[in-house]
């Protein structure tokens, strides 16, 4: 099958999210592609912002789909959109990526050290500041416990509900509460500029 | 920007988009795909995306699916968190009324519920016309309700029988207008993007976004998270560094009870859900008694009891008496109708807990645990559902992140259905 078939099945396919996956959990391809075209820009945007590189990224988005097509007859859906859920997936890869590659040098290697400012146009100025408030979010996240993590990753970056985080997780409501008011505390910190 | 200030990402390059789909493609030929991944974090994905599903309904709710919306003529409630009710005739709203389709069925539902909610209210003159309304943020919230920010200029609360809508920002003289949305949820109109705060202290809120949903929760006073029984006249509001007086000024959003949804009767066990379901963050639900208890379910000594509830045909969750975190409660959107049983509800705590479907056909649901020894147990079916529970033994699980295994026994699959 050719990428271009997937794109046509794009322009050809009405179909809401939850009839295109159980087309794709019977083996449909197209249907598969259909679900890549219609969520890889959400899902590139959410790797980019926890990776901080477009290679990685780019792996993440790859990692994604993959493990959506290989679990695709365990998932159900009980509303029309899978793209929450291929946002936590895609949160999963990215931690595994950077936890895989050896995240402070291979972040410190993407990312950047903090650049000097050698431009004042404000267009410059203000990407620097990106790179480090990137660099230094990734890093704040670095020193977060394990579970305090994966709640900052999908309530605070993926900004799902905290409902839906506790069911994630599987862990109460109150807990996830209990975590996010420690660890934004605790960001409160680290990140002094980004989290008030 | 989002709470942690992360830029904006890149959109996604066509070359990238195509490459990547490349290497799906050619993974998926792939008998073992990313197999070099250490195993820990394969079961950690596996664990994710087995429980993940149950986000995509409640991100995506526009207020359910089972519920029309009221006909006709039929009399609605219009009321405001701090004014008397009143009542305004419905008037269904024409297709030419409804906001263009966003391509996402849900927030066109929700979309079209605020839309309706104001111009059956009267107060459409307030607002921009309703055909041009987008919305800009659409965000689930608990179960069942979901926050629309509305053309990046006023929010709509969605509740599975009444739509809250904020006034468009008026032009104050701090540029700043706080709204109250529900008794437990705030909105803040900032359509200037000046710098506000709520609160006072280290636990105090502060955002520059022209619109921001606040819950109470969010803001503390002595460290305890504000409910709606707080006062709100010591909560000060601040713009740019200067005084914007209290929470205590805050407006009433425009509400409107659109849906006839039966509320909780008094019963032993209704005071038993509406005590667990107090234990929740007063924003969760808008409305706690429209959830209905519809059964109980005994642990029979090998796992918690635990209340089933469900809101009509919206919504399904339950009580579990926890032995860590005392009395639990937590919900999900109701699946759509299948022939098979299907997982909706997962909960680990100091317990194990799992709701799914029970369609007819289904003769028996029973569970032990994923390792160790564990005779099964029987879980209870109720109502179309099956509840079932254990104590949690360990901190092992399985490998793929399940720590129960549920076995759905139906006439046509004798064998059992492992959920």
């Amino acid at each position: 099958m050719s990428t271009e078939e997937g794109v046509a099945g794009v322009a050809a396919a009405p179909d809401d999210d939850h009839t295109l996956w159980a087309a794709a959990g019977n083996g449909d391809r197209q249907a598969f592609t259909a679900l890549y075209h219609r969520h890889a820009d959400a899902v590139w945007r959410h790797a980019h912002r926890l990776t901080g590189s477009p290679t990685a990224a780019e792996d993440v988005l790859a990692a994604t789909f993959l493990t959506a097509w290989r679990r695709r007859s365990d998932v159900r859906f009980a509303a029309d959109s899978a793209r929450p859920w291929l946002l936590a997936v895609a949160g999963n890869e990215a931690r595994t990526e950077r936890r895989r590659s050896g995240r402070h040098e291979r972040l410190a290697h993407r990312v950047g050290a903090a650049p000097a400012v050698r431009d004042h146009s404000d267009a410059v100025v203000a990407q620097i500041d990106d790179r480090r408030r990137l660099h230094r979010v990734l890093a704040a996240l670095d020193e977060l416990s394990a579970d305090h993590r994966a709640v900052v990753e999908l309530c605070m970056i993926a900004e799902l509900p905290q409902a839906d985080t506790a069911r994630a997780l599987g862990i109460p409501e109150a807990t996830v509460r209990s975590r996010i008011h420690r660890a934004r505390a605790r960001l409160r910190v680290l990140l002094a500029e980004e989290v008030r | 920007m989002n709470e942690l200030g992360l830029p904006p990402a890149p959109p996604l390059p066509p070359e990238v988009r195509e490459r990547a789909l490349r290497t799906v493609l050619d993974g998926m030929d792939s008998p073992i795909g990313r197999a070099s991944r250490p195993a820990p974090y394969a079961a950690a994905a596996a664990s994710l995306v087995a429980v993940a599903a149950t986000i995509v309904a409640a991100l995506s709710s526009g207020g359910g699916p089972g519920e029309p919306l009221l006909p006709a003529g039929t009399p609605v409630t219009v009321v405001a968190p701090t004014i008397a009710p009143t009542v305004e005739p419905v008037e269904p709203l024409p297709a030419s009324d409804l906001p263009a389709p966003s391509g996402d069925p849900a927030t066109d539902t929700a979309l079209a519920r605020c839309a309706a909610a104001v111009v059956r209210s009267g107060r459409a003159a307030e607002y921009p016309p309703t055909t041009q309304w987008q919305s800009t943020n659409h965000l689930g919230t608990g179960a069942v309700e979901s926050q629309l920010t509305v053309d990046d200029s006023f929010g709509c609360l969605v509740t599975p029988g009444s739509v809250a809508v904020s006034g468009v920002a008026a032009d104050t003289a701090t540029g700043v207008q706080v709204v109250r949305m529900s008794p437990g949820l705030l909105v803040v109109l900032n359509p200037q993007e000046r710098r506000f705060t709520v609160g006072s202290g280290p636990q105090a809120w502060s955002d520059t976004a022209r619109v921001t949903f606040l819950p109470l929760s969010m803001l503390q006073d002595d460290g305890v998270p504000l409910d709606s029984t707080d006062s709100l006249a010591d909560v000060p509001v601040t713009v740019d560094g200067g005084s914007a007086g209290t929470l205590q000024d805050a407006v009433p959003a425009l509400t409107v009870v659109d849906r006839a949804l039966p509320h909780r009767a008094d019963s032993p066990q209704s005071a038993e859900l509406a005590a667990c379901l107090a234990r929740l963050p007063v924003d969760v639900y808008t409305d706690p008694e429209l959830w209905i208890p519809v059964g109980r379910h005994d642990g029979g000594g090998t796992g918690p009891d635990a209340i089933v509830a469900r809101i009509g045909d919206i919504a399904v969750g339950y009580c579990v008496d926890d032995p860590g975190g005392g009395p639990t409660f937590t919900g999900a959107p109701l699946p759509a109708p299948g022939d098979r049983p299907q997982r909706i509800l997962a909960y680990r705590g100091g317990s194990w807990a799992l709701l799914i479907t029970a369609p007819p056909g289904v003769t028996r649901v029973e569970a032990r645990p994923a390792i160790g020894p564990g005779d099964p147990q029987p879980c209870t079916m109720v109502d179309g559902l099956a509840l079932c529970t254990l104590d949690d033994d360990g901190p092992v699980s399985a490998a793929d992140g399940q720590d129960m295994l549920v076995t759905a026994f139906t006439e046509a699959e004798p064998q059992g259905i492992v959920m």
